[in-house]
């Protein structure tokens, strides 16, 4: 069982637990009469993060992690359903060049586009999971640290999956704490014996941010109400 | 204000056409084994992979290196870089002969596989030639000498993985030539060539005839005296 399955695993758990617990919540509610939706059509959110490279991989074997950014537009279409776009950074060091050429830094650039589900277990409290399904990335090599115009650069298509959980401070504000396991494949041609060190990167991130809320009801909700 | 922005414009353009590129999402393995003569492994070979440009100042853009292992093995993973010479240089610190792998990356030019294999890169016991030239004859006396011997390095060049001929030469002989007269009447000085190869040192004494002597190199430290 690798990694990647079991991260896979642990998504769909998680998703399938948010899923019943949800539908609880939805009974429950039905049964006491109240109606169950979003509060939100949806948010922006700020994040710094803190990428971990894994794997035996170029990004496992041969870059540390530094720091990262992103900017997150989440929008619920029905009730906790969303569709979320993240656009970002991370930035690593070059700790082992052996494996991965006489580079200095890489810089991770993403945009990727993620659907996924949203509870609210407890008042205030909302855990979400999502999976990204389009998305591109591009691993910028900076070369010589003196000079910005050395670089290189390979090219990837995303595989992101999150689950976070936000904690709301006021209606319109929360902080949130965020995973992310990052798998993405990589579009580097290299000979047959390095196949298996570059065709993939991986990393794991833990972001913190700011989640700034807009609207009041999920998109199809407002569709209907305003329509 | 005019020129000025000219000549920023031209410090740009200079700058420009000397940063080195690099093919995106490719990475290139060099990899091969360094033995001595005897096909045994050479230890601690020190395998350097740069880019290489004659007209450049800075000569050369490093692009990896690695040690050779037990079994004389070495691999370095490195950038591909774009319309660029480059260099693979095999040297051990343990008195053997240089080996230079050159070829290029010209139109776009990619090795096979992304693999430079230089497969078994065979290097030759090196020799210290010292040489300690004295006159005994009367003052007045001069001496024209001179010594041909093959060079320690090998430098082959590879374009679409064949070698070629023109641009490479390998131990190609060294001339090293020397008048002595009463400024100088006395020389000493050493040359690295190969071990077991045969040095011709030719010599004219005042204005007489030219007299060749060959000598094999089959010391490591070898001694060459001659007095006139």
């Amino acid at each position: 069982m690798n990694l990647n399955f079991r991260i896979k695993l642990c998504c769909f758990s998680l998703l399938f637990t948010c899923c019943s617990l949800s539908f609880a919540q939805n009974n429950k509610a039905k049964d006491q009469g109240v109606e169950v939706s979003n509060k939100n059509l949806g948010y922006f959110a700020y994040e710094y993060a803190l990428p971990i490279t894994t794997g035996d991989n170029f990004t496992g074997l041969g870059l540390k992690g530094k720091f990262g950014v992103n900017l997150k537009l989440h929008v619920f279409v029905y009730k906790g359903f969303f569709v979320s776009g993240t656009a970002g950074a991370h930035y690593f060091k070059v700790k082992d060049k052996s494996i991965v050429g006489n580079y200095e830094k890489t810089t991770a650039i993403h945009q990727y586009l993620s659907v996924g589900y949203e509870i609210e277990p407890v008042t205030k409290l909302k855990l979400g999971v999502s999976a990204a399904v389009l998305g591109r990335s591009r691993y910028k090599n900076k070369i010589d640290p003196n000079n910005k115009l050395v670089f290189q650069t390979d090219r990837g298509r995303i595989r992101a999956y999150d689950a976070y959980i936000h904690y709301m401070l006021v209606s319109q504000l929360a902080v949130y704490i965020n995973y992310t396991y990052r798998n993405d494949h990589m579009n580097i041609q290299t000979a047959a014996e390095l196949n298996s060190i570059f065709d993939n990167a991986s990393f794991h991130t833990i972001g913190f941010g700011f989640r700034f809320c807009f609207g009041k009801k999920d998109l199809i909700s407002t569709l209907k109400n305003n329509y | 204000m005019k020129n000025y922005a000219f000549l920023v414009f031209a410090i740009v353009l200079w700058g420009g056409c000397s940063i080195p590129q690099f093919e995106p999402n490719a990475r290139v393995l060099i990899k091969g084994k360094v033995l001595d003569e005897n096909n045994a492994p050479i230890l601690d070979a020190k395998v350097t992979a740069y880019i290489f440009r004659e007209d450049y100042y800075l000569q050369s853009y490093f692009l990896g290196s690695d040690l050779s292992a037990q079994d004389g093995g070495f691999q370095i993973t490195s950038l591909l870089p774009k319309n660029e010479e480059y260099v693979v240089e095999v040297k051990s610190a343990d008195n053997y002969t240089e080996y230079y792998y050159l070829s290029n990356t010209f139109e776009n030019n990619k090795p096979d596989n992304y693999t430079i294999n230089l497969e078994a890169v065979q290097l030759k016991k090196n020799s210290k030639v010292n040489y300690t030239i004295t006159r005994t004859s009367p003052l007045g006396t001069t001496l024209h000498y001179s010594f041909n011997f093959p060079n320690v390095k090998c430098y082959e060049y590879f374009e679409n993985g064949q070698i070629n001929p023109e641009n490479s030469n390998c131990f190609d002989a060294v001339y090293i030539s020397r008048f002595l007269d009463d400024n100088n009447p006395n020389d000493s000085s050493f040359f690295w060539t190969v071990l077991g190869s045969v040095v011709e040192f030719r010599y004219v004494i005042n204005d007489g005839p030219e007299v060749v002597e060959t000598f094999i190199i089959d010391e490591e430290n070898y001694e060459f005296e001659f007095s006139y």
